[in-house]
This record gives structure tokens, C-alpha cells and sequence, in this order.
């Protein structure tokens, strides 16, 4: 299901009518079909069977619309404070906890409560990839799947980190944190929001590639996690002789930075842009 | 295709960023002026109530000598009785710790620190003159010239003493005709230990012994060369310090009551041996005292200097032998040696500590008002400050003076704390600056930057001979630039070259500008678009830009440009990443399967569109990244260390083989410096095969075939040859010498007559005329993969051109289309023609330059073949993927991503190959390279060190049009290759590969002129970086040690990279003028 974005034509209303018509039924039933497991032919079917726009089932999208959007930004609100709870807490819990000192264990506790919130909160709003059987051995081996993309995303984080220029043999255990670190602020919302399915991440991450506002923001907070832990590496080589210098606090400070700016970024970049943002069928 | 004017404007554009860069140079480059007076005994020194008395007093010694043992560090000379496992330049030198034990009063070892530049000559010239060599000096070292500055050689010939020198020859050119008697020795050729010192050691006994001299002077070169050749963990170190051992006990022994003995060493050396720089373990020397009659106070009744700055060595020694203090001098007297007050007998009116420390303070001050009436430099205030110093410990000194008393302390300290802010002031202002030129540098830096970017954005204007010509600008510059001098005559009286020039290069400049933007204007009017400098900026792609923005800011930062290597590592990965990403978001990495809505393929419905091929070309370009981040990651660890990066080993394969002393492991070694020529040579002849370019009787085949192999033979042997311990073949050693010389000459005459064959002929195609065309409704002219069996037995891919045929349709029997009988024309190799002769130059160059490093760095350069090669085929490969999609662009046009990772890989890869862009880290090694007994001349060594220098950027210059030719090569042909007979319903669809450039003429010469304009402009901007960057921290503390060199090899490493891409381009125009011409003599060969 090949889907586009594509520019509102703001001049021509009927046309835009329609366009508009077409994408918040389709959205809709997106919405419906995840849930209850409709078949692909399904969505296509109901999305074209749909009545002739009208003004008022254009006001019936725009709210909706405002309310996806809404939804995403509490979500987002909600992952934003875990990470500022999982920096705040071990403070009031362990002894000695420093974010400089004691790196690991916040990085540790950041992913865990990040990992942990993430998964229930794609689980209880329910945007998640359409199952296509609900056998429990066609989850078990989803799960299985997903653990397996997981650690290999790990790896490869900690592969390209090291031809970055880490250190191949000192501080294995950092730069393989910094890795999970990354996995957790990406591949691990790909699993949950597609699924252990390479393709639809090869397709996401395209011009073209996102279905819905969820697919935008996933887009976003990536390449912000990406571009974060990218632009961290940065002061390391200066000879300042700062704690946050030392390798890979300036990585891992900046993936963190640059995933809650993506979380932000995410629901204000499609409100603004939410004239000209439509997710639509061929 | 237009050859001249595209050759002529890339011309142009390089000499306006060598006027730019000329003109920065000059400005920033510090120049100390050369007081050129003398002082003499009867001088009278301001203030001048005490006339006559500069050289007063009764000379404490009548004879010196003066032992320099070159490179003698300061740890070298101390003596560590508890250490029992002495490394082999440890405890080495006992006889100086038995000395100062023994007899405290008569000897002193001190730590002597030398001022940067510590290489030889410069040291030289200032523990003569007292004075501070500049930065400019460091050049020097292979011309040095006489002295002119007042010096201490020169007051002793004048004061009527005999001096006779032995050593080192530099000495007799900085001092021509100055020495009573002189026995020199050549100092050029690092890797003899023991010339100079033998020669030394023969005549210096008998010259002590016998009466004829009162300065003697013997320069050794044995621990430096040691030191260069081996490093100073050689047991070759122990030997040699031994020896200055034994020597100095021999003088010790040989010397009489009235002389007086010093040790010294010139400069110290790093642990690898060399010097230059100005870290502690390269400016910390020797200095040792020794006197048969007692000198110093006993140890600890005074306060003595730890370190000695080596100026100091000059005033002590001119008023220890009773002469006047060097008239530049700005060092300070060595106090503990001159007597705290006079002799109570009065027998000896030797000079005390004050009265020493007063001539001294007044004979600075009497250069410092000369040199302030000079030159301008020295600022008002600090000036009026020391005069006004200086003028208060006069009158106080007087005063004690006229009392009769004896001087406080606090007025000695008065005079050492006026002579030490003297010498500070004279370090900091002789880093003294011209703004305005490094401004106008700037400026034409910025502006030649500007004009390369713009050509490269409207190259059909620049290149195709649409746009502006380069004829009224120059006429312009000329003008500018001899109106520039008419204002110079009429203000100043007298002109400068460099005004000239940058009057002219900016002039020029401004007016191509203005007239290509008008015309680009224009050009694009017709199209109802917007232009003008907002539409250049918006069509430039931002994120390749941003890398090379990251890259040029990287130049601003000490910190970055230390860490170098690495910056280059990490921002050439992101942007090969970036390539995927970019295609990826494109939506033509992995294209998912065919649209049903969508035509399949738009237009042409070519074989090539098909989802496999496209894929295919996908996992070819995520393959090449893989190549391309592997290589990438093991270039770091080849390279060399700065003294600046703490935790860093230097790689162990920079060592040259004959260091290696594990013999086993020395075989390892050279098996695979050998396995990485053999792969150097393999692979280029491989891919010249599978191009189908090794066939036929051409003179640039016979290079392929016969001179590179040959030439890559005689390299291996040489290194063989050059690895053989000195020892270990004596009876072959006349053979081993003669080998040493003949067989890399034979290498590099090798490769001249290759180069020059290849310039002669580069074509590399075969001819083959098929008498019976196939099947009869076939084409006339196809693809024959696999069909004739000498094809075959020759491994050949044949090529088979399109265009020819219609050239012969239209030339032979324009109207005879019957296919009847005719013959059709096989051109092996045909395709990539030009590739070809490129890629041959690429491989006899880098065997030249590879001979000129140490073996190991063979490894680096197979490294750097197979990153250049995944660059090239990611470069292919991305452009077949958006070529596939149908998104087909107009010309040639080569995007910025490639060219900026080009050059990235080119930096890389400088580091890579051991260089550093630091002065000490020059690997001077390479001039010696089939001259090992040294050169006459200055130009060849300097040529050889460049090359050597070098050499990535140069192997990246010279395949920089590759980046043109190779998507054409890898071009995807649909379906039909390696199938033989399937050609023949897709004959409107077959290969022509480079030939396609011969076919719009226009396209290429705009193509080619645009690649260069990129590659210049991306070169350039780090020149201009990096001036900026010595230009804003230009009072930084790591300026001298960082910026300034890093600057000195940026722009260098353009002018050698400029100069080229030139030469390159040049070879492509004459591929094209020999195609032409091949083309014409087939025409009229066809049979009628």
C-alpha cells in the first residue's frame, strides 16, 4: 500500500474537500481497523466507499485530526517526564548517584523507564502494527522477533558508534550502553509502532513513507535521537577537561537531549504543518 | 569539446588562490629585521660615563673549547647510578656525572633550553648572535646562509683569536671565511653515522696538542643522525654516546689551565628521534662547564639557574674570553661563573657578577633603542616601560658606584629581572604581523572561492562557451594591478610584487564574477526563473555543504586540528552514510515492488528499469559503504602521533624497515609490504584487463603490461635492499651502495617513461575488424562478449560504440543502409578510454610516491585504492539509482556529495600515509631515496620531500575526474550483459559508456570544468579556513604550534593538489584530442 503526502491545493476548496474527506475516513477506519484486526481490503474498501464530503464530515475529521495530534503530544508529554523521573529518582533512591559519576545507571534506568513506558503506551492506545492471526504462537514468535531485532540494532549501533571513531576495546561496556541507549529511543518505537518488519521501517523512513501522525513523529524523534547522540560527539575531542567529556556521557547526553526536543518537535512540527499533511490511499 | 579555454580558466582560478594565499603568507609570517652592526671595545655604552670599558678587565680564559654534540639531550648527559637496566641512551655519558662529583667547583652540568625552532641551523645562528631566530627561518635548513648579524665568530676574529672549527659543515656556510682554520665534514645525509665524528676525532687531538688555535671548535653529528636513523632506543645510541664519552674524558685530559671546556648539545630530540618543534624533550639540551681551575662557587653557597636558555651561553662566553658582547644579543650572563666581588688581593681584576650583569644590561639596552629606532614593531608601551626600568637601575647602580660600595642583590635582581622582561618582549613582538595583506589575502582567497563556487553552479556557462570570456578580466587585472603600482611608486617610492598581484587577481576576479552572474542571470531569464544570488544560494544542496562547513570550522579549533585524523574519520563516515539515507528518503534505495497504478517504467522502457536491477545496484552501494567504513576505520590506526595527543602509540608499520632489529618479525614485514605493492599493481592491471584496455600494441598498453610491473620489481628489491643490516654482507657492501643508488633511479626512470609514453599515446583501445558480421538481420555492430576465442583466450569485454557505426553509416556509404558484407569494428577497452589513462597515471604515481616512504605505508596506500575504489562505485552507484528511476539529469553533472568525500578521504589518508601536519614530522627520509650520499643542490631533496609529503592529496588529485567517468563506466546496461547473443533486439540500448561524453561535447567540457571548479572550491575553502583560523588566533598560544603549520600545509598541500588536478585534467583533454583523431583515421580506413 503505496501512501503519499501531498500538498494541500489551497486555492482549490472542492478539491481539497475531497482530498481531506478521503484521508479522515481513511483514517478513521485505520483507527477502527487496528483495533479489531480488519483486513487491508477492508480499509481500502471502507476509505473509498465513503460518502461524498460535506462540510460536516469535514468538521468530523478536523476534530479528530486535532485529537490524534492531541493524543500523540500527551504521549509524548508522558515519555518526556519518564525521562526527567528516571534522572530524578535514582537521586532520591541510591546513594552517590550522579549523572557524571554514576553514568551507567542512569543510562540504564533512562532506557528501562523509556523502554517500559513506551511499550504500555503503544499498548494501551493501541497503535500498534495490524496483527494479521491472534494465535498465541503467532505472538510468541512476534515477541521472539522483536527481543532478536532488538539486541541485532544493538549490535549495529554499537558497530557504526565504533567506526565513528570509539574505542575498540576500552570501555566496551559504555559504548555498547550508548548503543542500547539509541535502540531504545529508535528501533524499540519501530517495533512497536510496525512491528519486527524490516521492509515497513525501510518504508517509514522516506519521503513518501508515513501512514499516519504516529509514522511523522517516529520520523522525527529518530532522526533527533540520531542527530543528538551525532552533534554529542562533538566537544569530546576539545581539551577542556570537563566530566561531561569523558566518553560516552557527550553521546549519550545528546541522544537524550535530542530525543525529548524530537518529542517535542514532533507534535508541534505536524500541528503546524497539519493543513498540509495528509496521509492518503492511491 | 573546449580544451584550452576550460584548461586556461582553471589556470586562472588556481593562480588567483595562489596570489591569495601569497599574499596571507607574507603578511602573517614573521620577520624579525637584522640589526647588521658590530660592537667593538671601544664602544661607548649609553649611559656613557665609564668610556672605553665594554671589554674591560683581564679575560678569565684565554682559549675556549667548544664541544657541540648535536641532538645531545638533556636526559642523555644525567647519570642515574641506581638504575641497573639502563635503556641504551641512558647512563651512557659517566664521565660528566664523575666530573661535577669530583670536582664541584671547576664544572657544572645545567639543562640548556633552546628557542624554538630547534632544528640545526637556527640554533646555530642563535647561540652565536644571542638573538631569537623567527618562524620564517625554519625553511632555511637546506640553504643556509652566511650570518650578517654581529656574532660571536665574528668578535673573535676581530679580537685576533685563532678559531679553528671541525664538524659539521653548516657551520662553514652560516660563517664563510671566518675561522682561522676549518675542516668540515657533509651534515645532509642522516643516515651516516660516522663521517663527520671520525673525521672530527682524527684531527681534534692533534689539534689540542699542538698551539695553533684559541677557539676550537668541533661540531659532532653522530647522536642526531643516531637519532634520525634509528631513534634513541637503538643500541646504535649507546655506541655513539660512549664515544662522545671517551672523547670528552680525552679533551678533559688534553686541556690546559688557561682553557675553558663546554659541552653542549644544540637541541634535544623526541622519542622518535627527531626535532624541530618546541616541546620540552626537543628544546631541553646539555650544557656542561668544565674549567682546570676552579670557576664556579661550591655548590649550594649560591643560588644557580636550573635551566639556562641557550642565548645566554653568548654574553657569558664574550666576556669570559675578554671580547665585546654581540651587538643583537639579547641573552643574559651566566652569573654564577663571574666571582661575587672582586679579589680582596686585587691580583686579578677579573669581572664580578655586577659588573658583568651591568655591561650586559647596557648592551641590551643599546640594541633595544636601535632596534626601536629601526623598526616600529615593539609596542610604545612596553618600550617606555623598559626604558624607564632600565633608567632607574642606572642610577642606582651609579649611585653605588660612586659610593664605593658594593652592589645589593636587589639591584643584581633588578638587572636580571630588566634583562629577562627584555627577552620576553623581544619573543612576543617578533611575532609581528602585516594586516592589511593577510586581509587582502583573505579577500582574494574568499573571492576565488566565490568564483569557484559560482562556475560550478552555472558550469555551462563557465565551461560550454556560453558565458563570459576570460579575456576582459584579464585585461582588467592587468590594469588594476599596474594601477596598484602607480600609487605604490607615488606614495612609497617603490613597489611590491605582492600588491601587484593582488591588485590584479582581485580585480580579475570581480569582473568574471560580475559578467558570469549577468550572464547566468540572463540564461536563466529565458527559463522565467528567479536568479540571482538568492537562487545560487537555494540550488546548493545543504547537507554535503554542512560537512564541509564543520570541516573548515574544525581549522579554527586547536583541539580539532590535533585530533585531525580522527575529525576527518568521523565526518567522511557521516557523509558516506548520508548517501543511503538521502537515497533511502528519496524513495529509490530498495524501491518497493512496482506500483500497480503507476507505469512501471516511465520512459525509456529499457531493460534497465527493471526492481532487480535496481536492487542489485542497491546492495552494491550498501557493499561499497561497507568497504568504505572498513577502510575508513583502519586508516586511524596507521598513523603517526602528535606530541600533543597524550595516550596515542604511533603505528609501528612507520618505522623504516631497517630500525625493525626482531629479524623474524623485520621478514613479516617486508612480506607484506611486498603483498601490498603486489596488490597496488595486481589490482590496477586487473581492472584494466576487465576493461578490455590491456590489449593491442599501443606504447600506453606497453606501459600497462610491462613498464608498471617492472617498475613495482625494482621498488620491492629496493626495499630489500635498504632494509639489510650494514653488517651483515660485508663483501657485497660496494654492491649493496651501487644498489641502493641504481635501483630506485631505475624505478623513477622507469615511471618518467611511462608517464611520458602514456602523455605520447594514451590510448588504450584495440582494434579488432571482424570480417563476417552475425546473423544477417543483426545489427552491424554488437556486443561480442565471448564470441570470437581469441576474445576469450584474451579475457577481453569488448566494447562496442554506438556512435561509431553512425559515423561510418554517414561517412563511408551514407546511402547504402543493405547490411550485406560489411565489416564490423570491435574496439576493446574503447569504453573507458579515458578511465584508463587515468587510472595508469594514478598507479605509476603511487608507485613513485610509495617509494619514497617507509615500507610499511604500503599497506595505507592498498587501503587507500580500495577506498577510493568504493567511493568511485558508491559515487556509481547512486547515480544509477536515481538514473534508474527515471529522475535523469541533464549533463554529466557530478553532485557535491562525492567530490567533498573525495577530498575528506584525501585528508585521510595525508595522515594515514605517517604525515602530520607538523614541521618536525616531515619525513626527510624520502630525499634520500636514490641519492644516498646526499644532493649539491636544494630543488631535487625539496622536490622529493614534497612529493613525499604529499601524496595522498596528490593520488586523489590526479583521480579526481574519475568521479566524471566512473558512473559512466559501472552504468547499469539492463539485462544484457555477460549474455552474448541477446543483443540483438536492444540495439538502440547498448553501452557506449564514456563515449557518451565524446557525444555532446558541450556536456563534458561543462562536466569536467564544473568537477574541477567543486574540487578547487572544496579545497580551497579549507586553505581559506585555515588562514582565518591563523588570522583571528593569531596571538593564540598555540598559534606557531598549531595554526601555523596546520596552515603551511594546507595551502601547500593545495598549490601540489592544484597543480595536480591540472595536470590531470590536462591528460583527459589529450585522451580526447587522440580519440578525436582515432576517429578520424578509422573513418577513411573503412574498406568501400
Amino acid at each position: 500500500m503505496a501512501l503519499r503526502r501531498r500538498y494541500a491545493d489551497q486555492t482549490a476548496k472542492t478539491r481539497s474537500a475531497v482530498s481531506c474527506c478521503g484521508t479522515f475516513n481513511f483514517q478513521d477506519s485505520v483507527w477502527d481497523s487496528r483495533r479489531e484486526g480488519t483486513s487491508l481490503t477492508d480499509i481500502r474498501r471502507l476509505s473509498f466507499l465513503a460518502p461524498s464530503c460535506s462540510e460536516t464530515s469535514f468538521r468530523k475529521g478536523a476534530v479528530m485530526w486535532d485529537q490524534e495530534i492531541k493524543g500523540m503530544a500527551s504521549a509524548h508529554v508522558i515519555l518526556a517526564g519518564t525521562i526527567l523521573m528516571a534522572t530524578v529518582m535514582p537521586t532520591i533512591l541510591l546513594q552517590n548517584f550522579s549523572v557524571y559519576q554514576t553514568h551507567l545507571v542512569w543510562l540504564y534506568s533512562v532506557a528501562g523507564l523509556v523502554a517500559a513506558v513506551n511499550i504500555a503506551l503503544f499498548w494501551l492506545l493501541g497503535v500498534g502494527p495490524a496483527a494479521k492471526r491472534n494465535s498465541l504462537g503467532h505472538k510468541v514468535s512476534r515477541l521472539i522477533r522483536c527481543c532478536l531485532y532488538f539486541c541485532l540494532s544493538c549490535l549495529f549501533f554499537h558497530v557504526v558508534v565504533l567506526l565513528y571513531g570509539a574505542p575498540l576495546l576500552q570501555s566496551v561496556l559504555e559504548t555498547f550502553s550508548l548503543a542500547v541507549l539509541l535502540s531504545t529511543f529508535t528501533t524499540l518505537r519501530c517495533l512497536c509502532l510496525l512491528g519486527p518488519n524490516i521492509q515497513a521501517w525501510i518504508r517509514v523512513f522516506s519521503r513518501d513513507g508515513a501512514m499516519s501522525v504516529w509514522d511523522t513523529s517516529l520520523q522525527i524523534t529518530t532522526a533527533c535521537s540520531i542527530m543528538g547522540a551525532w552533534l554529542g560527539a562533538f566537544p569530546i575531542p576539545l581539551d577542556w577537561d570537563r566530566p561531561w567529556q569523558v566518553w560516552p556521557i557527550p553521546c549519550t547526553l545528546g541522544a537524550t537531549l535530542g530525543f525529548l526536543s524530537g518529542l517535542v518537535i514532533a507534535p508541534a512540527w505536524i500541528h503546524w504543518h497539519r493543513q498540509h499533511l495528509t496521509y492518503k490511499t492511491k | 569539446m573546449r580544451r584550452l579555454p576550460v584548461l586556461m580558466l582553471l589556470l586562472w582560478v588556481c593562480a588567483t588562490f595562489y596570489v591569495g594565499i601569497y599574499l596571507f603568507v607574507g603578511g602573517f609570517m614573521l620577520v624579525r629585521l637584522e640589526v647588521n652592526r658590530s660592537s667593538s671595545c671601544s664602544d661607548v655604552l649609553p649611559p656613557g660615563d665609564e668610556a672605553g670599558r665594554f671589554c674591560r678587565g683581564e679575560p678569565r680564559f684565554r682559549r675556549a673549547v667548544l664541544l657541540i654534540i648535536d641532538a645531545l639531550k638533556v636526559n642523555f648527559a644525567q647519570f642515574d647510578p641506581t638504575n641497573i637496566m639502563p635503556l641504551p641512551f641512558e647512563n651512557k655519558l659517566p664521565v660528566l656525572q664523575e666530573v661535577t662529583a669530583s670536582r664541584p667547583t671547576q664544572s657544572r652540568l645545567f639543562a640548556f633550553r633552546a628557542d624554538p625552532p630547534t632544528t640545526t641551523m637556527q640554533r646555530i645562528k642563535g647561540f652565536t648572535t644571542g638573538s631569537l631566530p623567527t618562524f620564517i627561518d625554519v625553511g632555511n635548513n637546506f640553504a643556509s646562509n652566511a650570518i650578517l648579524e654581529d656574532n660571536l665568530v665574528h668578535q673573535l676574529g676581530e679580537a685576533g683569536k685563532r678559531v679553528v672549527f671541525m664538524g659539521d659543515d653548516t657551520w662553514e656556510s652560516l660563517f664563510p671565511k671566518k675561522f682561522h682554520r676549518s675542516l668540515p665534514f657533509p651534515s645532509f645525509n642522516v643516515k651516516d653515522l660516522h663521517t663527520v665524528d671520525d673525521g672530527i676525532l682524527k684531527h681534534l687531538y692533534p689539534t689540542l696538542q699542538s698551539s695553533d688555535w684559541d677557539v676550537l671548535i668541533a661540531h659532532f653529528l653522530g647522536v642526531d643522525h643516531c637519532g634520525h636513523r634509528f631513534g634513541p632506543n637503538h643500541p646504535a645510541m649507546a655506541d655513539k654516546l660512549t664515544q662522545m664519552d671517551g672523547v670528552i674524558r680525552s679533551v678533559i685530559r688534553l686541556i690546559e689551565n688557561d682553557t675553558l671546556l663546554i659541552v653542549m648539545g644544540d637541541h634535544g630530540m623526541t622519542d622518535t628521534g627527531d626535532h624541530g618543534g618546541e616541546s620540552l624533550k626537543e628544546t631541553d639540551a646539555a650544557l656542561f662547564l668544565y674549567s682546570p681551575t676552579p670557576l664556579f662557587p661550591p655548590p649550594g653557597s649560591q643560588v644557580e639557574p636550573e635551566v639556562v636558555p641557550q642565548t645566554d651561553l653568548v654574553p657569558t662566553l664574550a666576556l669570559l674570553l675578554g671580547i665585546p658582547i654581540p651587538y643583537s644579543n639579547i641573552g643574559q650572563v651566566l652569573l654564577p661563573i663571574f666571582p661575587q666581588d672582586t679579589d680582596p688581593a686585587g691580583t686579578q681584576s677579573h669581572l664580578t657578577q655586577a659588573e658583568a650583569l651591568w655591561i650586559n644590561a647596557k648592551q641590551v639596552n643599546r640594541f633595544l633603542e636601535t632596534y626601536a629606532l629601526m623598526a616600529k614593531d615593539i609596542s610604545p608601551e612596553s618600550l617606555s616601560r623598559l626604558r624607564g626600568r632600565f633608567a632607574g637601575l642606572a642610577a642606582e647602580y651609579r649611585e653605588v658606584l660612586r659610593e664605593g660600595g658594593a652592589p645589593s642583590p636587589a639591584l643584581l635582581g633588578g638587572l636580571q629581572e630588566y634583562l629577562g622582561a627584555v627577552r620576553d618582549v623581544c619573543r612576543t613582538t617578533w611575532a609581528r604581523f602585516h594586516p592589511l595583506k593577510m586581509l587582502s589575502g583573505l579577500l582574494v582567497m574568499a573571492t576565488a572561492c566565490l568564483v569557484t563556487l559560482t562556475a560550478s553552479e552555472l558550469p555551462r556557462l563557465a565551461g560550454a562557451g556560453e558565458g563570459p570570456s576570460l579575456a576582459p578580466p584579464l585585461v582588467v587585472g592587468v590594469l588594476a594591478g599596474g594601477a596598484a603600482v602607480t600609487v605604490q611608486l607615488m606614495s612609497v617610492g617603490w613597489a611590491e610584487a605582492g600588491w601587484f598581484l593582488g591588485a590584479a587577481a582581485f580585480a580579475s576576479q570581480s569582473v568574471y564574477l560580475w559578467r558570469l552572474l549577468r550572464a547566468g542571470r540572463g540564461a536563466k531569464a529565458s527559463q522565467a526563473q528567479r536568479w540571482g544570488w538568492r537562487g545560487l544560494l537555494l540550488s546548493l544542496p545543504c547537507i554535503p555543504l554542512l560537512v564541509l562547513f564543520l570541516r573548515c570550522a574544525s581549522l579554527l579549533s586547536d583541539s580539532y586540528v590535533i585530533a585531525e585524523g580522527r575529525v576527518v574519520t568521523f565526518l567522511l563516515l557521516s557523509l558516506g552514510l548520508y548517501v543511503p539515507l538521502r537515497l533511502n528518503w528519496d524513495g529509490l534505495l530498495f524501491t518497493p515492488s512496482p506500483d500497480p497504478q503507476k507505469p512501471p517504467c516511465p520512459f525509456p522502457p529499457a531493460a534497465s528499469c527493471s526492481p532487480s536491477a535496481a536492487r542489485r545496484e542497491s546492495l552494491a552501494l550498501l557493499a561499497c559503504l561497507g568497504v568504505l567504513a572498513a577502510s575508513a576505520y583502519a586508516v586511524p590506526s596507521l598513523a603517526a602521533c602528535r606530541e600533543e595527543q597524550g595516550d596515542c602509540e604511533p603505528s609501528p608499520l612507520l618505522l623504516p624497515l631497517s630500525r625493525v632489529q626482531d629479524s623474524r618479525a623485520r621478514n613479516l614485514r617486508y612480506a607484506l609490504s611486498v603483498a601490498s605493492l603486489a596488490a597496488w599493481t595486481g589490482l590496477l592491471r586487473l581492472w584494466l584487463r576487465r576493461c578490455g584496455n590491456l590489449n593491442g600494441p599501443g606504447p600506453a598498453v606497453l606501459v600497462a603490461r610491462w613498464v608498471f610491473p617492472l617498475a613495482a620489481v625494482s621498488v620491492g628489491l629496493h626495499w630489500a635492499v635498504d632494509a639489510t643490516p650494514e653488517d651483515t654482507f660485508r663483501g657485497l657492501a660496494d654492491l649493496i651502495a651501487l644498489s641502493l643508488t641504481a635501483l630506485p633511479r631505475a624505478a623513477f626512470g622507469l615511471l618518467g617513461l611511462g608517464a611520458a609514453l602514456l602523455w605520447l599515446d594514451p590510448l588504450t583501445v584495440f582494434l579488432k575488424a571482424r570480417s563476417l558480421a552475425g546473423p544477417s538481420p543483426a545489427p552491424r555492430y554488437r556486443a561480442s562478449t565471448g564470441v570470437s576465442t581469441q576474445a576469450e583466450l584474451r579475457h577481453l569485454i569488448p566494447q562496442l560504440y554506438q556512435h561509431m557505426r553512425l559515423s561510418l553509416e554517414d561517412g563511408a556509404q551514407p546511402r547504402a543502409p543493405g547490411a550485406d558484407g560489411r565489416p564490423s569494428v570491435e574496439a576493446y577497452g574503447l569504453g573507458t578510454v579515458y578511465s584508463a589513462a587515468l587510472l595508469l597515471l594514478a598507479g605509476l604515481l603511487g608507485l613513485g610516491l610509495l617509494l619514497l616512504h617507509p615500507e610499511g605505508v604500503s599497506l595505507a596506500f592498498v587501503l587507500l585504492l580500495l577506498e577510493a575504489a568504493a567511493l568511485l562505485q558508491l559515487h556509481a552507484s547512486s547515480s544509477n539509482l536515481v538514473a534508474l528511476q527515471g529522475a535523469l539529469m541533464g549533463g554529466f553533472s557530478v553532485p557535491w556529495v562525492p567530490v567533498i568525500l573525495w577530498d575528506l578521504a584525501a585528508t585521510q589518508f595525508f595522515h594515514g600515509t605517517g604525515h602530520l601536519p607538523t614541521f618536525p614530522s616531515i619525513q626527510w627520509g624520502a630525499a634520500f631515496v636514490g641519492f644516498p650520499k646526499g644532493h649539491s643542490g636544494t630543488l631535487l631533496p625539496g622536490v622529493l620531500v614534497t612529493l613525499n609529503t604529499f601524496s595522498s592529496h596528490i593520488l586523489f588529485a590526479v583521480g579526481c575526474p574519475l568521479l566524471l567517468f566512473w558512473p559512466l563506466v559501472c552504468e547499469v546496461r539492463g539485462g544484457q550483459r555477460g549474455r552474448g547473443h541477446t543483443a540483438d533486439g536492444d540495439e538502440g540500448d547498448e553501452t557506449v559508456m564514456e563515449m557518451k561524453l565524446r557525444e555532446r561535447p558541450a556536456d563534458f567540457s561543462a562536466a569536467l570544468l564544473q568537477l574541477a571548479m567543486r574540487f578547487l572550491f572544496v579545497k580551497g575553502a579549507q586553505v581559506l579556513a585555515s588562514a582565518l583560523a591563523a588570522a583571528i588566533l593569531r596571538r593564540h598560544l598555540m598559534v606557531w604550534k598549531v595554526f601555523a603549520p596546520k596552515l603551511m600545509y594546507e595551502a601547500s598541500g593545495f598549490v601540489v593538489a592544484s597543480v595536480f588536478i591540472l595536470l590531470s585534467f590536462a591528460l583527459v583533454m589529450r585522451v580526447d584530442v587522440a580519440v578525436n583523431s582515432w576517429f578520424k583515421r578509422l573513418v577513411p580506413e573503412q574498406p568501400r
